[in-house]
């Protein structure tokens, strides 16, 4: 993880990459800098994401058979490999997402406790 | 793995790409190319790092995955309780006879002796081929040849037994003690902890009275007393000077507790007749075995014609000493180590039933996880990982069993034998046993985990899922596998019963053996007299005759004698002889016959027969007539046909400056050891030849044990410094005899039995799963018309099929076994019929019973409810 500091971008959590790469991987197979963007965009730059440690993150999945790596070409004719989810990965990725959605709640309703009563 | 090597490798280029487009990215939005690729570097962050942490991944998680493995396996072995239970007590069982029979097997044979350089020592003996006699002891003429005339070995020694009175303590005590010459320890390899070891001058009459002391004697009696070298001790009642002790690790000969150094009188250093000494050697620097075989046998070859008279016909035999001391216990241990060996294979393929039984009810599982992407290893995995889990219970229950085994003494001798067993003080569950348990119990998972979980894993994932129940097709082959375990099983089963039922035969054929005297109710004891003090043989028959006076007036006692040899244990003593009117023997084919000393009440107290002349009476004294009792295998030896009594012989050799002596009787046979017959044997009188060591034998109206204190306090009274030892009942020495015989017997017993248990065990499994899973076909075939006699003799003749293939395969196995343990049995022949069909009919017994109940089952199923519950 990065150790720079800069304003208006946030530190990722421990083990939160590898749902991002999942989440992003369930619009379909990319290559590993094309992951690196799609991260980046959809987070509108908000998350930092030092692209390296998307390496390790790739091979943590791939090991645990959750996602897999198939050589392809790239739109500009060169070879790269392409991460594609598995069935494993997306049950998995289903796990994850639900796990993060009762953090995410949990920790709202503590940090906003008037907000979420008046929910209710 | 692949993946993993492939993605290593893969990874330069792929982050040297990643870095190629950025820097591409950066440039489209306009930096100068310099720029554009530090900014790339930069936003990557540190190259190593990222290459570091990726390596890590993959033994990260490959080690995650194991635990992952291990919970879920721990978590499918709690969901099956029976299963695990059942499998894991097979396995305790299985691997647990394994590890007490190692642990037996590796004090005795593996590592009996703890000399550094085991491969080094070597045990000397005559040997000769024409009469077929491996290992006679050496005389000490021949001894010092050998030693003086080699040049093969470091050192050469000789030894013989001793019996020292250990004298100036409160209560007298026997000591095994051996006679060494100088050059024995060196010769082992073996330095005392304190002192020296014996000097060559030590080696010469006058200069022999320095002693070696056991660890163990040193810490008893003289209270590890650190200044002991150069003290005296009294020993025989002679004064010897402590020359050193040895370490707590030198018990050679076994049990030895005392050495002194053994010297040979100018007499002795010419006979070449009496044969008496154990030699040991060290090899030289680079001398093999052979050499020093070829060298002996050459030395021998020269004796023999130097000395045609005693050295005809006898070789020297140069024999690994680990070999020489394991001989006799290595055939029935090797059996016993392959007897359980099948038994744990016996186990495995009942535990790999099991597992593939379990592999099919858990299919759906199975196919779920190849279908969400874990790849056929990583189902293989998953599987052994299992079974490994099964195999590690099953091992430290194992532990657990071979100790219990251990602590009850499944084989049990008295101290007084097992102390002269080498390595028997060892048998033990040490850190050799439980690498040998360990490296079992994770072989043993591979043996019964692999196929199954080849099996388990090649489920076809979409064939599976489809069906939603059983695939008949997948059944019929997973049956098959099935079918040849129970059939190897059956095998085993039977060649193990075959062994077990021979050794069992003729063990009972042994004990039932006569051994010529009525062994009920005799109790022995030895007693050794001191040289220095009984310097006659007149003095010792006074003091033998005087005790035996006491003793036969003790109530209780019924007769009381004494003999210098006890039956059934296989001691012996052996003279050359020469018979009245007979041409001189040719060189080499001197006759001999077993010698024995005995006071005038032996026959009548031993229950032997006098079949001719008369007993021994108290008129045959050292002044009257010189006479001799034969048995009949002497008579018929040298008379045959003839009434020996009043014929005459003597000794030859160096008893032949003895008179001739008088046949007065012939008595019967008794035997020296059960499973061979008597030998040619003759008796002296006590008053006309006496021996310094001689056996008590006392003939007791109560159990013999209970006057043992009694007759101690008569010795005492008839001299208090004299101590008695290896007092034991004649029916503990019959025991003792035929003890190989007993352990292998019974224990084979045990292990065939545990066989049977588990071939029926396993028949059970496979015909009751092959009835639940034609249950449905077993519904069509009742609701077309079958009658249930029909289909209980369907089931019931499928599994007895299965037994009786696998009878016709185990009889050749089990002959096989049968003419390998040959050598181990008496009165039965290897192939013995009653034997082999009496085990055939148990085992088609077992596997009747196994089938009868899910074949009544079958029987009474009902044809609705099979085929709705289809």
């Amino acid at each position: 993880m990065s150790t720079r500091h800069e304003p208006d971008r946030i530190e990722l959590l421990q083990g939160t990459l590898d749902l991002l790469i999942l989440r992003t991987l369930l619009l379909g197979p990319v290559h590993g800098h094309a992951l690196a963007k799609a991260i980046e965009r959809n987070s509108e730059d908000v998350l930092q994401v030092e692209q390296g440690s998307l390496y390790p993150a790739l091979h943590r999945l791939i090991k645990r058979e959750w996602i897999s790596a198939d050589e392809g070409t790239s739109e500009n004719n060169r070879r790269a490999k392409f991460y594609r989810l598995t069935a494993k990965g997306r049950r998995q990725l289903a796990i994850e997402t639900s796990k993060w959605d009762k953090l995410a709640a949990a920790i709202a309703r503590i940090l906003r406790p008037t907000e979420q009563e008046g929910q209710l | 793995m692949r993946r993993r090597k492939r993605m290593l490798e893969d990874l330069d280029q792929d982050i040297r790409d990643h870095i190629e487009r950025e820097t591409q990215d950066q440039i489209e939005r306009g930096m100068s190319p310099e720029d554009a690729r530090s900014a790339a570097l930069r936003k990557f962050g540190n190259l190593t790092r990222v290459k570091e942490e990726t390596r890590e991944v993959w033994i990260l998680v490959w080690l995650e995955q194991l635990f992952e493995d291990i919970r879920f396996g721990l978590r499918m072995l709690r969901k099956s309780p029976g299963f695990t239970i059942v499998a894991a007590l097979t396995l305790a069982f299985g691997i647990g006879v394994n590890t007490y029979i190692f642990s037996i097997v590796d004090a005795l044979l593996l590592r009996p002796i703890d000399f550094p350089n085991p491969g080094r020592h070597v045990a000397l003996w005559e040997r000769l081929p024409g009469s077929n006699v491996d290992r006679s002891e050496p005389t000490p003429a021949n001894f010092l040849d050998w030693k003086a005339q080699n040049h093969v070995f470091d050192h050469i020694a000789a030894q013989a037994w001793w019996d020292a009175n250990l004298g100036g303590v409160e209560h007298p005590e026997h000591l095994y003690g051996f006679l060494v010459t100088p050059g024995y320890f060196e010769a082992l390899d073996a330095t005392p902890i304190l002192g020296r070891v014996f000097l060559p001058e030590e080696g010469t009459p006058g200069k022999d009275t320095v002693a070696m002391l056991s660890y163990g004697l040193w810490r008893e009696h003289f209270a590890a007393d650190p200044s002991i070298v150069g003290k005296p001790i009294l020993l025989n009642g002679i004064k010897y000077t402590v020359a050193g002790v040895m370490g707590p690790d030198f018990s050679y000969p076994s049990g030895a507790q005392v050495w002194a150094a053994l010297s040979f009188t100018p007499q002795q250093e010419t006979n070449r007749a009496s044969h008496y000494l154990h030699a040991v050697a060290h090899l030289g620097p680079g001398v093999s075995a052979q050499r020093a075989q070829a060298e002996m046998s050459a030395i021998a070859a020269r004796l023999a014609q130097q000395y045609p008279q005693t050295n005809t016909g006898r070789d020297v035999h140069v024999m690994p000493l680990v070999e020489s001391e394991t001989g006799q216990a290595r055939a029935p241990m090797l059996m016993l180590l392959a007897a359980v060996g099948m038994v744990l294979l016996i186990a495995c393929a009942n535990i790999s039933n099991l597992l593939l039984e379990r592999a099919g009810s858990r299919q759906w599982e199975t196919a779920i996880r190849a279908a969400l992407g874990a790849t056929r290893l990583r189902l293989i995995r998953q599987w052994l990982v299992e079974s490994m889990l099964l195999g590690l219970l099953g091992g430290g229950l194992g532990i657990l069993v071979a100790f219990l085994c251990l602590k009850v003494q499944l084989i049990r001798m008295p101290p007084e034998f097992a102390i002269m067993v080498l390595g028997w003080s060892k048998i033990g569950i040490n850190a050799s046993v439980l690498l040998f348990t360990s490296a079992v119990s994770l072989g043993t998972a591979l043996v019964f985990g692999l196929l199954p979980a080849m099996r388990a894993s090649r489920w076809n994932v979409s064939d599976t899922l489809k069906e939603s129940t059983r695939s008949a097709s997948v059944g019929r082959r997973r049956g098959l596998l099935r079918k040849v375990l129970i059939v190897s099983e059956v095998a085993l089963s039977l060649a193990l019963l075959a062994t077990a039922g021979l050794m069992m035969k003729s063990f009972v054929r042994l004990e039932n053996v006569s051994p010529g005297f009525n062994p009920d109710r005799v109790l022995t004891m030895f007693i050794a007299l001191p040289d220095a003090k009984y310097t006659s043989d007149e003095r010792r028959a006074s003091f033998y005759e005087g005790l035996l006076e006491r003793v036969q007036n003790l109530p209780g006692v019924q007769s009381a004698a004494a003999a210098n040899i006890l039956p059934l244990v296989g001691a012996n003593e052996t003279s050359n002889i020469r018979i009245e009117g007979r041409p001189e023997p040719k060189p080499g084919q001197e006759p001999e016959a077993n010698f024995r000393i005995v006071s005038n009440s032996y026959f009548q107290t031993m229950q032997i027969p006098v079949l001719r002349g008369r007993d021994f009476t108290s008129q045959d004294s050292a002044k009257s007539q010189q006479v001799v009792a034969i048995n009949e295998a002497f008579a018929a030896r040298f008379w045959p046909g003839e009434d020996p009594v009043g014929k005459r012989m003597r000794f030859s050799g160096p008893l032949a400056d003895q008179p001739w002596r008088v046949v007065v009787a012939v008595v019967g046979n008794i035997r020296n050891q059960l499973d061979r017959p008597a030998p040619a044997e003759m008796y002296f009188p006590l008053r006309q030849q006496s021996e310094s060591t001689m056996a008590l034998v006392v003939r007791t109206l109560p159990d013999p044990r209970s006057l043992a204190e009694s007759i101690r306090v008569q010795i005492a009274a008839v001299d208090r410094d004299q101590p008695v030892f290896r007092i034991l009942t004649m029916d503990e020495l019959r025991a003792v005899s035929v003890t190989p015989q007993r352990i292998s017997g019974t224990l084979m017993a045990g292990f065939a039995g545990f066989a049977l248990v588990l071939a029926g065990m396993g028949l059970f499994g496979v015909i009751a799963y092959a009835v639940s899973e034609r249950t449905h076909e077993i519904g069509i075939r009742t609701a077309l018309g079958a009658r249930p006699r029909e289909v209980f003799s369907l089931v019931l003749g499928e599994g007895m099929t299965l037994a009786a293939i696998g009878l016709l395969i185990g009889l050749p196995l089990a002959l096989g076994m049968g003419y390998a343990v040959s050598g181990l049995l008496y009165g039965v022949a290897p192939n013995d019929f009653t034997t082999f069909a009496g085990v055939a009919a148990i085992l088609a017994g077992v596997a009747f019973a196994a089938c009868y109940i899910p074949a009544r089952r079958a029987m009474r199923v009902d044809p609705m409810v099979a085929l709705r519950y289809e």
